[in-house]
């Protein structure tokens, strides 16, 4: 009875260190592959897959001592690493839409102008029109101007 | 009662070992294919698939403890992440194509 479970024991032990050698020739794949990647995306796909390995070995390692708190650290784990690669690609994708968009910037401010010009005229073509229609328009305008003068002196 | 304890090993060990056959190949595929999005269908694939065989032949393997919720905690929490993650990734890789030279442009 005993003996069988002293081999059972054994055959736990081996199948582990068995496991987390192969885990740790593959981690060492990985990083060899991020190192190679010619693009960004690459190396970011390699350090996600690190990632994941990392936590197979640290939840073997939790079942193989038998200590609980292992498996926190590995939750805590996976979370920094899920965190890193979003923040890795939203600040690299920030940094390409910020170097795009400068080399297009002079093109945009010549389109405003343009833009502030026609609101403009159009504001002209408005402010004549009201004063064909009515007849003392010109009257109310004068009052109006009268009226922003005396209230700048006020704030003045 | 002894028979029990071996079954339950031989159980784990299967799922285990299908979990590291999993990362082998999603190894083997990241070195063979030779554009990103290409790879990235792999390794989203060890990703969640791997990681779920083996955690959960170290919950079989460990029995039914707090320990084995933390790990059903982990396993659900990976389901989740990993797609964003990816999807995060394929989208980087279309703005700002770098391979667009070698492998032709990438539909937006």
């Amino acid at each position: 009875m005993s003996s069988g479970i002293r081999a059972l024991e054994t055959t736990y032990h081996f199948l582990f260190v068995g496991i987390l050698i192969i885990l740790g020739v593959m981690l060492f794949l990985c990083l060899l592959r991020a190192c190679m990647g010619p693009t960004v995306a690459d190396r970011l796909v390699s350090i996600n897959m690190m990632g994941t390995m990392v936590m197979v070995i640290i939840a073997t390692l939790a079942v193989m001592m038998g200590e609980s708190y292992l498996v926190d650290i590995c939750i805590i784990y996976a979370m920094i690493s899920f965190l890193a690669v979003i923040v890795l690609s939203k600040v690299i994708m920030g940094v390409r839409k910020q170097e795009e968009t400068e080399e297009v910037e002079p093109e945009k401010k010549q389109e405003e102008d343009i833009f502030d010009e026609m609101i403009e005229q159009e504001s002209e073509e408005f402010h004549e029109k009201i004063l064909q229609k009515e007849p003392d328009g010109e009257m109310l305008k004068e009052a109006f101007d009268e009226k922003q003068e005396n209230g700048e002196r006020e704030e003045a | 009662m002894e028979i029990l304890l071996w079954i339950r090993f031989i159980l784990g060990t299967l799922f285990l070992l299908a979990g590291m056959m999993l990362f082998v190949v999603e190894i083997i595929s990241v070195y063979k294919l030779d554009y990103v999005l290409n790879r990235m269908h792999a390794a989203a694939t060890g990703d969640t698939f791997g990681i779920g065989l083996s955690l959960t032949g170290l919950m079989i393997l460990n029995g039914l403890n707090l320990t084995t919720l933390k790990l059903l905690l982990i396993v659900v929490f990976l389901w989740c992440s990993s797609p964003v993650s990816s999807h995060l990734i394929a989208k980087l890789e279309v703005a700002t194509h770098e391979g667009e030279d070698r492998y032709g442009k990438v539909e937006k």
